[in-house]
């Protein structure tokens, strides 16, 4: 089944897209994470031009998350002052972070980028994971989150700007809140991501705010973030595929339900060294990407189409 | 002043004759026009119609030029990355020629009155290729445009936007017919269908249809106000997410209640 998207301006298989879209609903309905840093990757494999993937993935996002995320406003699960001072940050690094994909796409080097800071977050993601679920497989106990970052904690406790979260029972610097939000919503435009790999274990691990206020919270941001970045990648770069977006959205929204279902029946552990090794794999599909002589030496500057 | 006048208004004609003297080529070309919607996925042109008796016939399709960006690949620190960045104009988004013989067979002389050749170097000839530096743009010396302009063909080519077909005109007695094959990708806008007859080296006929490209429907819509309108643009891709995560995550609720009997698991996360 083709359908041509009309701001790639390029016909795609939607059963394809919308597969994808399943795939990576599935591991987000089984694992709890986003997914989104699979699907850029996954469509730029299949032909998209990578500005475009990451814009119209950042658009599905949106659509992803919301519902979720009305769901733990009601349960009382967002840190709001948490979540509104890491949104300055976020909408401030979504901006910048649209900018800089213009400015790399008109030099011809937003692949480029693209790939290698993929290739860097996946590395870091998968083998964490990996390391992490073999570990638990031996039966060995996961070393106290407390008391790893002990150093860094301490410089966090100096930074200047401490404020009290009373909803995650926390102090913090607004200081290091905003520039965490600016960071993830920097990579949130130049991925197509929401950015939770970063965002959660940040706020659990070195803020010390409880596991389900943080997930709440990250989800509460991940709206707001996608739904600035989405908006400055329409106006900026003219790459946000709301087509593309939707049947992605439509795979990934059955492929949540499946995945949550089988969650209730499969053990986490194995599954968990399988998505690991799925993210390496990517990882590593791109890194032989950097690595290896291009087929044409010439390509087109902005990815993909002549647009 | 009068004599002179008259002199250079003949030799003007004697240079224009080989041209005029030719007859209008008749043909159509089916369909006049192709629309891009949302299942388009490339399709097929008949291009058909009369030559004068015994001749060969060769077939152009041309797309309005269209400025493109081009990168060169190099190594940098053993990773491949765009290290020099031009923009190409004067060369059609899409340029086919199909011939009834081997394009290869045409004259010089011909190739220079129709513009076709086996390698592309008539539409070659014709691109300016510009290099910024810093605030400056400077035109880059046909040496170094050349690989440019080399590399887009072979990109255009891979696509299916660019071919040289030999063979691909069916010719009996004075009747043709031809179908050229449409990417997926090809240019919006006015493509021009040009037909020429050559017999005994000379060409006796030509003649030129338009084949319009235009998007319609969601695509036109949505295309158009990505590029015209992106505030609007932006906005609604924000709005449509919103609307299709809630209204999704609501029906899947009430779908859950009804067959399995609980509350729903929420549709993400």
């Amino acid at each position: 089944m083709e359908v041509y998207l009309p701001v790639a301006g390029m016909p795609v298989n939607g059963l394809l897209i919308a597969g994808l879209g399943a795939m990576v609903g599935v591991m987000s309905g089984l694992f709890g994470v986003g997914g989104g840093f699979l699907l850029t990757p996954l469509l730029i494999m299949v032909g998209i031009p990578p500005a475009v993937a990451a814009a119209s993935d950042s658009n599905q996002i949106v659509a992803a998350s919301c519902s979720g995320a009305a769901a733990h406003k009601r349960l009382g699960n967002v840190d709001m002052k948490l979540g509104l001072i890491y949104l300055v940050g976020g909408i401030l690094g979504g901006t910048v972070g649209a900018q800089t994909v213009k400015v790399l796409r008109g030099v011809g080097n937003y692949d480029f980028a693209v790939k290698l800071i993929y290739v860097v977050v996946l590395t870091l993601i998968g083998g964490f994971m990996f390391v992490e679920s073999l570990n638990a497989l031996r039966g060995r106990r996961k070393s106290n989150p407390e008391a790893r970052p002990s150093r860094f904690r301490e410089f966090l406790a100096r930074l200047p700007f401490q404020t009290e979260f009373r909803v995650s029972g926390i102090r913090a610097s607004v200081l290091f809140v905003v520039g965490l939000g600016f960071l993830v919503g920097w990579l949130a435009a130049m991925m197509g991501v929401g950015g939770g790999f970063i965002t959660l274990p940040a706020m659990i691990y070195l803020l010390g705010v409880p596991t389900i206020v943080a997930v709440g919270t990250d989800l509460f941001q991940i709206v707001f973030t996608s739904m600035n970045v989405t908006f400055q990648q329409a106006i900026t770069n003219h790459t946000v595929d709301v087509v593309l977006a939707v049947v992605l959205f439509a795979g990934s929204t059955i492929g949540a339900q499946i995945g949550a279902r089988l969650s209730k029946r499969l053990r986490g552990e194995q599954l968990r060294i399988l998505l690991s090794i799925i993210v390496l794999a990517v990882m590593v599909k791109m890194l032989i990407g950097l690595l290896t002589t291009p087929a044409d030496l010439i390509t087109f500057t902005r990815g993909g189409g002549g647009h | 002043m009068r004599r002179v006048m008259w002199l250079s208004l003949l030799v003007l004609v004697g240079a224009l004759l080989p041209l005029c003297g030719a007859v209008a080529a008749s043909f159509t070309v089916t369909p006049q026009t192709i629309e891009v919607g949302t299942g388009f996925n490339g399709t097929r042109v008949m291009v058909a119609g009369q030559v004068p008796e015994g001749s060969d016939v060769y077939i152009k399709v041309v797309s309005p030029d269209r400025p493109v960006g081009l990168s060169k690949q190099g190594k940098k620190g053993g990773l491949w990355m765009a290290v020099e960045t031009v923009t190409v104009r004067g060369m059609p988004g899409m340029y086919q020629v199909l011939a009834s013989g081997a394009v290869r067979d045409l004259p010089p002389e011909l190739r220079a009155q129709t513009g076709i050749d086996p390698d592309y170097a008539a539409i070659r000839a014709n691109a300016r290729v510009t290099e910024k530096h810093e605030d400056k743009t400077v035109e880059l010396p046909p040496e170094r445009a050349e690989e440019f302009t080399a590399g887009l063909v072979r990109l255009y080519e891979r696509r299916g936007l660019y071919a040289v077909r030999d063979n691909a005109v069916r010719v009996q007695g004075g009747s043709f017919e031809a179908e050229v094959l449409i990417p997926a990708d090809i240019p919006k806008g006015e493509t021009q269908v040009m037909v020429y007859a050559i017999n005994n080296g000379r060409l006796v006929s030509n003649n030129t249809q338009p084949l319009h490209v235009e998007s319609v429907g969601l695509v036109r819509v949505m295309a158009d106000m990505a590029q015209t309108n992106p505030v609007a643009y932006g906005l609604l891709a924000v709005g449509v997410a919103l609307a299709a995560g809630l209204s999704i995550s609501w029906a899947f609720r009430q779908l859950n209640r009804l067959i399995f009997k609980e509350e729903g698991v929420s549709a993400h996360h």
